[in-house]
Formats: C-alpha cells, structure tokens, sequence
C-alpha cells in the first residue's frame, strides 16, 4: 500500500518536471507560433506579449504575398529533395567501399572525407561561386546542390554502420554467388535503413533551413528557397513587420516537423546497435 | 520488402524527373512563368532575356520588408514606361550581404548593370575601379551634381569622380515622447547639457531598478561618430591618415557623457545584437523617452505609438552635426548595357512618377532639389511634421568616416566601442589601442 | 580470371569515386585557392591592384591578439558544448528512458530547439538575456541570486553563447543516447539485481561501457561541430562583446569584404589545426574499431 502511494507520488512530481522541462525546450517554438498570430502593436510590446488578443491569421496570407512564395517553396522541395537522393546515391558506395574493402591509399582518402567534415561553407563560398560562374551554372539551381554532393558526415556515420555489419553475412551471401551489387543493394541497404534515415533528416533539416549557402549562390528569385524570401520580410532599416516574419518562419518549419516525426522511430533505431549484431 | 524497393524505385524516378524539368526550365524557354504566383506586386525576376529587342537592366538592392515592397513598385513603374528596358531588380540580402556578394560577382563576371550600395563602401568598389563614373552621363542628361541634396553627397565622389548618387538615405535623428516630457513639464533637449538634465530627470528607479531610462540609441558607431562631430572633432583627420578624435581630448569627451548618462540610467545602451529592434520596443513601450535613431524608424513609429511623438535635431554640443546613412546606387563599369542603365538611374532619381514616389512612401530623405520643392512633399510635410524635422537636420550633416579603409577601421571602432560602454574598460587607453590599430590600417 | 581481379581491384575505387570528386571540387580546390591567397594583400574585384607580400598576413596572423583571443573561444567553447551536453543529454537520457507516451512527447519537444531557424531561436534569447528586464534575471532576482549580464559583458557572454547552444543541441544527443540504452538487454539488468549491486553502481559499471561506442560518435561529431560554430555566434553577438564571442570561423568570415588576402591566410591556419584534429581523431578511431 504504501509503495503504491509512494509510486504515485513520484509519478506525479516525475510528470511535473518532464512538463517544465518541456516547456524550457519548447517556447521558442511557442513564442515563433504565437508572434505569428500577434498584431504589429503587440509585437512591439514589453515585456513581450505571449497570448495575442485576436488571432491574426491574415498574416499568413500577407507574408505569402509578399513574394513569390511558390516559387521559393517549389525550390526548397527541388534543392533539399535532390540534395537528399544524390547524396545518397554517392554515399552508400563509398561508406560501403570505405567499409568492407581494402585498398592502398585507404586511409588518405578517408582523411580527406574527415577533413571536409570539418571544413565550413563560411571559407570555401568564394572560390566555390567562382568555379559555378565559370562552369555558367549562377543561374540553374546547382549550385545549391552539386557543392553538398558528398556528404561526409553520412559516409562517416555510414561506413561506421556498415561495420558494425558481421562479415559473416557477406561473406555466406558471396559463396551463394550474390553479386557485389546485390549485396549491398539487397543486405546492406535494408540493414542501414536506419542510418540513412538518420542522415535524410539532418541534411533535410539543415539544407531546409539554410540561409547562408543560397543567399550566396543565387543572384535572382527565380532559383531562391524558402529561408530566403522571408529573410526578405525584413526591413533593412527601421521596423521590421516581425508578426509577418514569424508567420513565414511558422510555414518554413511545418515540413520539418512532418519529416521528424517520420524519421524519428528510425532514427531510434539507427543507434539501436543490438539490433544486427 | 519488393514493396519497398518498388516504392524506392518510383520516388527515385519522380525526383530525377524533377529535377530533369528544373533543369530544362533553367536553361531552355521560359517554362516556369506559369508556376510564379500571382502576386500583382512583385517584379518577375526571370533570367530570361528580354524579347523583342528589349535591353535588360539588372539591379541588386538590399531592401526588405515594405521598403521592398516600394522598390518594386518603382520597378514595375519604370518598366511599364519604358519600352526598350526591362529592369529586373532582385534583393541580394542586407548591406553587408549586398557587399560581400557584390564583391564575389564582380570576381566571377557575374556582376549587375546597377547596384545599391552602403555609403560607408562606396569608396572601398571606387579605389577597385569597378564603379562607373556618372559625370558624362549627367552632362547628357543635362544635369549636375548640384541638383542633388548636398547634404547626402557626402559619398558620392570619389577622386573627383562622381560614382554613385543618393538614394535610399537616412540619418540619425532625436526621437522624443513628448506626452512624457510634458508631463514633467520639461523641453526637449537642443544641447548635450540640456540632454544630460531632461534625460536623468526621467528616470524612474525603484528598488535599485530602472523601471524608465531617460533615453537610449542603438549600437552602432552612427551614434558615436555623430557626438564627436557635434564635440568639433573627426572620425577620420583630413589626409585620412589617422583619427581625428583621440588627441584632441574629443573622444574622451564623448564616451564619459555616455558613460556617465549610463551610470545615472538616464542612458539605456541597449545589447549588441538587434539593438534597433529593442531600442524602438523600450520607445514605443514607454519604457524609454527619448532615443538617438534612424530615420528610417519614423513611419513604423508613427504608426505604433499611442503619445504625443515628435522628432527634434539631434542635441548639440560645439556645434549640431550628424553623419548621414542608408544607400546609393551605383553603376559597374562591366556593365554592357550602360545607356539603359543610366537611363534607370537617371529616371529613379529624377522622374517624378520614379525616387518620388519611393521617398514618399518610404520615409527615406528627399535627395533632390526638385524632390524637395515638389508639392508632393511640401504636403507631406504638412501633414507630417517629423519627417521636414529629418531633412532639415541635413544642414548640419557631416561625414568624416570617408576612406577607402573605413569598414576595416569600423571593425575595430566596434570593439573600442563595446569595450567601453559594455566592459566599462578605461575611455582613454581604450581610444588609445583603438587609435594604433586605426594607424596601421590606413597605412597599409 | 585476371580480367576479374583487376576488377576487384578498381572496384573500391570506383565506388568513392563519386564522393571523392566532389570533396576535390568543394573542398580541397577552394582549400588550395585560399593557400594561393594567403600571399597576397588581394584585391578579389581587381586584379591588377593585389600585392604579393609573401608571409606577412602569417606574420600578421600570429602577432594579432585578436586571432588568439578567437582560437581561445573556440577551444573554451568546443570542451564546455561537448562536456555540457554530453553530461546533460545523459542524464535527460537515463531519466527519460522508460518506452511511455509522455517520455516519447518529451524527446519531441526537447528536439524542436533543433528544427526552428536559428533567428527565431536568437530573439527570444536575446530577449531573455535582457539584463535590466529580461527573464533570466527576474528568476535570478526571486532566487534571491545576484543578476549576470549576460550577452552584455565580456566576462558572461561567452558562457551566454554556451548555454544557448547547449540547449539547442541537446534534443539530438538524447534521441541517440536513449537509443542507446534501449538496446541493452533487459538480462543484463536482472543479473546485476541479482548481485544486489546499487544503481549508481549499475550505471557506472555495466550502462556506461555498453554504450560507450555511442558516446564516442558523440563526442567525434559534436567535436567537429562545436570547432566550426558560426551561426550562434552570428545571431547572438556578433562576435562582441569586445571580441569574448569571437570564434575562428566567425573571425575568418568577418574580414571577408576588407581584406580576402588575411581572411584567406587564417583559413590556411585553420586548415592546418583541423588536419592535426583529423590525424588525431583517425588514430582515435582505428583503434576503436580494432577494439570492437
């Protein structure tokens, strides 16, 4: 009886914190949506207003009009979507390669992989913008896609799934004469589903949400994405309209949330290293 | 799991046809007009090149926002009076971004017919030799540098060459909460002494905290570089060699008034990081009674605040002084198209239907002569008060900050600058450090 | 037969070839052409104005106080993100553990931090920090605690920045780290309920080492992702208070406009201290991998 009641005590105070604990993750999150709702007079309130008197769902229809928003959303979807499968497809063989072969140079060339983790946008943009100018791509959208063709962070994460994979299997499937193509298309692939969905929604997350790499890579509307017509709402000078970023930053993050709770049972999985062995 | 595969296989196929009409829409016929949205307000700003023997004018901004709004309806006035010209103008980020992107372009061949440009870096494109210079083609169009505010010319000429005009400028102004002042019954401030007594009688402190400040300005140098021209010094000496404020005591004297308004709560320096935003929330909130701020800030504010709110000069101390901000248009000299180009430039600062229109809506300061005698604003004027405040001002304007080394330099004022009034570190060795990275600057 | 080896041969090469040409176009090209650079006081829009001036901007670089100051944030901010949130994200993780609704709602919303842009994250930050009427010190203030300045002063800002990224970061790791413990078999358990041993004990001589693999990708990624941090930096302070943010990424980017020549050569630097990170960090790793 009295371990009964002790359990449901520290159910409850366990619930409690978890709650507060969610609430110091999530306002920003709470303060984007409810900003969105708020008229300009009430975003320029102080202390910071947390519940707008009247739902001002207009703003949503504002900021979309303030540019082609179609546009833009039909770029995000190309670039990330065509980043996502291209990396993919140059992933998988080198993670498998880096993985399960010997070769001379192995560790070299791994390096360099490593090397180009650790190497930000923020230092290569201008040779790279040169080089897309020479090759006369400045107006396509490749820009935006081919420099992110080699995921390093995905053949990393990668080649460390792909070893934890017992030799064992590939082994058996070679004297059953499965081709080299078969077994990766066929054992390693569904094994590393997983891990592939870990590095989808990082690249998605990341190339959905940047602002640097295409502000510098694009010179016109026409090939921009999201993040950069609503960096576009705001006023150089003065006082921006923050009601009508927000909406925009509310739409920019509705398809991650989609992507997220998608992924995020495989993402659990991917770490779940028991599973294969 | 064929479930699977077959499923991979078909989204496979459906991305890469995507991607395959992208492409096609990138490099082949204009394919994609249909999809662009139906927004009546913005310019269309395909790649394409213009038909029927049209000329294509490309300009890069950095506005946001309405501003953004505004510029493209000039645009779109401009292109539906001119028939031979398509100007397609795509906002390229702010200032900053503007620049750094500007730069890279020029470097890759990939750079526009015109451009916006931040004053303060109109020098360091004129010293590269890449800025067009406008004297021909203003003697072509039977006009003259002297049609233009002198006020905001300030950076316009670089080695006698004139390479850019005005246009979206603005300038640092006294913004006040009359209703506030009133009720204490005490003038808005004209001198730096004045200043000192209506600022520190505004504050309201309880329990060792500041529930008002008497006033505030965003963090910047504008600020700083306006009270030294108002104390008789200058930012930079006049063979741009060294600064002209840190042996002359001038500095000294600017950066203790603000130290000391600082320490009473009679000033609010505000963080670093979108200091404009906050500055003007504690202002439209009553949290604050007076601030040094743009004048891009006046339509905003008066749309928002619920007191009486009036602009005034900044306050003087030798002398009334303010530097002056916001863009110019410049032209590159890789333009190929240079006849059309100047033709946009010439008709957005001078057509009535073209920088008019903009200035009206946008709050920006008039930079023409005939802009100002129109009656366009003379009713503006009227009916707004604050903003005649604002062009007045330009009489005093001054800007010291003028060489080719400034955005280097200005790096380094922002450090001296947030040393001081953040770390309270010591005014005079501060300048002092500040003054020796300033030399080997300029003298590279 | 021969045909056959020699292909067996080339397979491994043609299978990296993909990823390889794109790290030599993206990264190694750019990397050369900023050593190129390094040697010049280079004028990017005008050619014909560039100096070369051989090792000065290396000299400059190593006699500046402000690249030290930089290189410093970088490793102060680097080891306190990954302590911090490795030890953080721990605990959150062990807590969490249980499979229940309510934990899977909780390691939801701890992940939003990570999803939404970095400038919504930013303004109610900077809002938060306010020192004079921001919330952070109201709560201080009610605990009785005396106010910091947070972004405001050179001595807490940095720490500021931390915190912030901390947070942000957190939401991810636990995702991973549950994982993790989640894959521990349930025997495991009983037979150290059997000895009778102490929880602490249990964690610290059976949950720990089992999961030890994990924690090391976690530190290899965070490592490197704390080493080039930029956008926190950007949003928050601008690099200030007086240079206390400042990291190497952000530095190498704020003298891109004025001066491409040093900016260039301080890329050059940092290349050069993330190739002796990489050397490490593969020693590190070979052995792991012979371990397992």
């Amino acid at each position: 009886m009295k371990t009964f009641e002790f359990k449901y005590v520290r159910f409850a105070v366990g619930l409690v914190l978890k709650a507060a604990m969610l609430m110091v993750f999530i306002f920003p999150f709470l303060w984007m949506i409810s900003t969105s709702l708020q008229t300009f007079r009430e975003t320029l309130s102080f202390p910071p207003t947390w519940i707008p008197a009247v739902p001002q769902w207009r703003n949503f229809i504002e900021a979309m009009s303030a540019g082609p928003f179609l546009t833009y959303a039909k770029n995000s979807v190309i670039v990330t979507t065509s980043i996502i499968v291209i990396q993919m497809l140059v992933m998988i063989p080198a993670a498998y390669a880096f993985a399960k072969y010997k070769f001379i140079g192995k560790n070299v060339l791994f390096g360099m992989i490593l090397l180009a983790f650790m190497i930000p946008g923020q230092v290569t943009f201008i040779p790279v913008y040169m080089m897309m100018a020479d090759w006369g791509l400045i107006k396509t959208l490749m820009p935006q896609i081919i420099p992110f063709m080699s995921n390093a962070f995905g053949i990393f994460l990668l080649r460390q799934y792909f070893m934890q994979i017992p030799e064992e299997i590939v082994e058996a499937a070679r004297l059953d004469n499965a081709s080299e193509f078969k077994i990766m298309w066929n054992i390693m692939i569904p094994m590393a589903k997983p891990a592939l969905a870990t590095v989808a929604l990082f690249s998605f997350v990341s190339h959905w949400n940047d602002y640097f790499w295409p502000l510098i890579m694009t010179d016109s509307a026409s090939i921009r994405p999201l993040t950069l017509g609503i960096a576009m709402l705001r006023e150089t000078e003065g006082i921006s309209n923050w009601h009508i970023i927000m909406a925009g930053n509310v739409v920019l993050v509705v398809p991650i949330l989609i992507v997220y709770l998608f992924c995020s049972k495989q993402i659990v999985k991917a770490f779940v290293y028991s599973g294969i062995k | 799991m064929k479930k699977n595969k077959v499923t991979l296989l078909l989204v496979l196929t459906m991305i890469i046809s995507l991607l395959a009409g992208c492409a096609g829409a990138n490099n082949g016929s204009n394919t994609n007009s249909g999809t662009n949205s139906g927004s009546a307000n913005t310019p269309e700003a395909d790649e394409q090149p213009a038909k029927g023997g049209k000329t294509t004018v490309q300009f890069w901004h950095s506005l946001g926002g309405k501003n953004g709004e505004y510029m493209d309806a000039l645009i779109k006035t401009f292109n539906e009076t001119h028939s031979d010209i398509e100007v397609v103008g795509t906002f390229q980020g702010n200032y900053d971004e503007t620049v750094t992107k500007l730069q890279q372009a020029v470097a890759a061949n990939t750079a526009p017919d015109v451009s916006m440009l931040e004053r303060a870096y109109v020098q360091m494109f004129a010293d590269s030799e890449v800025l067009e210079d406008l004297t021909p083609f203003l003697e072509s169009s039977s006009l003259s540098a002297d049609d233009f505010t002198a006020g905001l010319m300030g950076h316009s000429t670089f080695n006698d060459k004139l390479v850019s005009l005005p246009l979206n400028r603005s300038t640092p102004i006294l913004h006040v909460n009359k209703s506030m002042l009133d009720e204490k019954g005490l003038a808005v401030p004209t001198t730096w002494e004045e200043m000192n007594q209506v600022a520190n009688a505004l504050v309201i402190q309880e329990n060792g905290e500041f529930k008002r400040y008497g006033f505030t300005m965003p963090y910047d140098t504008w600020y700083p570089i306006a009270m030294i021209s108002q104390a008789g010094g200058k930012f930079f000496n006049d063979d741009n060699t060294s600064i002209g404020f840190a042996d002359n005591g001038v500095g000294e004297k600017v950066f203790n008034q603000l130290k000391k308004l600082q320490s009473t709560g009679a000033l609010y320096y505000p963080p670093a990081q979108d200091s404009g935003n906050i500055t003007n929330q504690m202002f439209v909130e009553g949290k604050v009674a007076m601030m040094y701020q743009s004048t891009g800030s006046i339509g905003g504010l008066t749309e928002a605040v619920d007191f009486d709110y009036v602009t005034a000069f900044l306050p003087k101390d030798e002398v009334f002084a303010n530097p002056t901000g916001g863009a110019n248009v410049a032209m590159m000299s890789g333009s190929k198209n240079k006849e059309a180009a100047w033709e946009f430039i010439r008709w957005m600062e001078t057509d009535p239907q073209g920088g008019l229109q903009f200035i009206l809506k946008s709050g920006y300061l008039p930079f023409t002569n005939k802009m100002v005698e129109s009656a366009e604003i003379k009713a503006l004027w009227e009916k707004e008060p604050n903003r005649k405040v604002a062009y007045d001002q330009l009489q005093y304007a001054v800007d010291t900050n003028k060489a080719v080394a400034w955005p280097e330099v200005m790096h380094e004022f922002f450090s001296a600058i947030e040393a001081i009034m953040y770390d309270s570190k010591d005014v005079k060795s501060t300048l002092d450090t500040f003054k020796k990275e300033a030399d080997r600057i300029l003298a590279q | 037969m021969d045909k056959q080896s020699r292909w067996a041969q080339l397979r491994p090469y043609m299978m990296i070839a993909p990823a390889m040409a794109g790290i030599l176009a993206f990264v190694i090209y750019p990397i050369l052409y900023l050593i190129y650079l390094s040697f010049f006081k280079y004028n990017l829009m005008n050619k014909d104005k560039s100096k070369f001036i051989g090792l000065d901007n290396f000299t400059q670089i190593f006699t500046r106080a402000d690249f030290y100051k930089a290189l410093s944030n970088t490793m102060i901010y680097t080891a306190s993100v990954v302590l911090l949130t490795m030890f953080i994200s721990l605990l959150i993780a062990v807590w969490l553990n249980k499979k229940s609704k309510i934990n899977v709602i909780v390691q939801a919303g701890i992940f939003t931090p990570h999803i939404i842009s970095i400038v919504s994250i930013s303004l109610v930050w900077l809002w938060l920090m306010e020192p004079n009427l921001g919330f952070l010190n109201y709560v201080l203030k009610t605990l009785g605690l005396p106010p910091s300045q947070w972004l405001q002063s050179s001595k807490t800002a940095l720490l500021s920045v931390i915190i912030v990224s901390v947070w942000q970061g957190i939401g991810y790791y636990v995702l991973i780290i549950v994982a993790a413990l989640q894959s521990i078999s349930p025997s495991i358990y009983e037979a150290a309920a059997l000895d009778n041993a102490s929880k602490w004990k249990v964690f610290y001589k059976i949950t720990l080492p089992i999961i030890s693999p994990q924690l090391f990708f976690i530190l290899v990624i965070m490592t490197i992702g704390s080493f080039k941090v930029f956008d926190t930096v950007q949003v928050m302070t601008g690099g200030g208070p007086n240079n206390a943010t400042n990291t190497i990424v952000y530095y190498i980017y704020g003298f891109r406009t004025t001066n491409i020549g040093y900016s260039a050569a301080t890329g050059v630097v940092l290349m050069a201290i993330i190739g002796l990170l990489t050397f490490v960090y593969f020693r590190l790793l070979s052995k792991k991998v012979h371990y397992q």
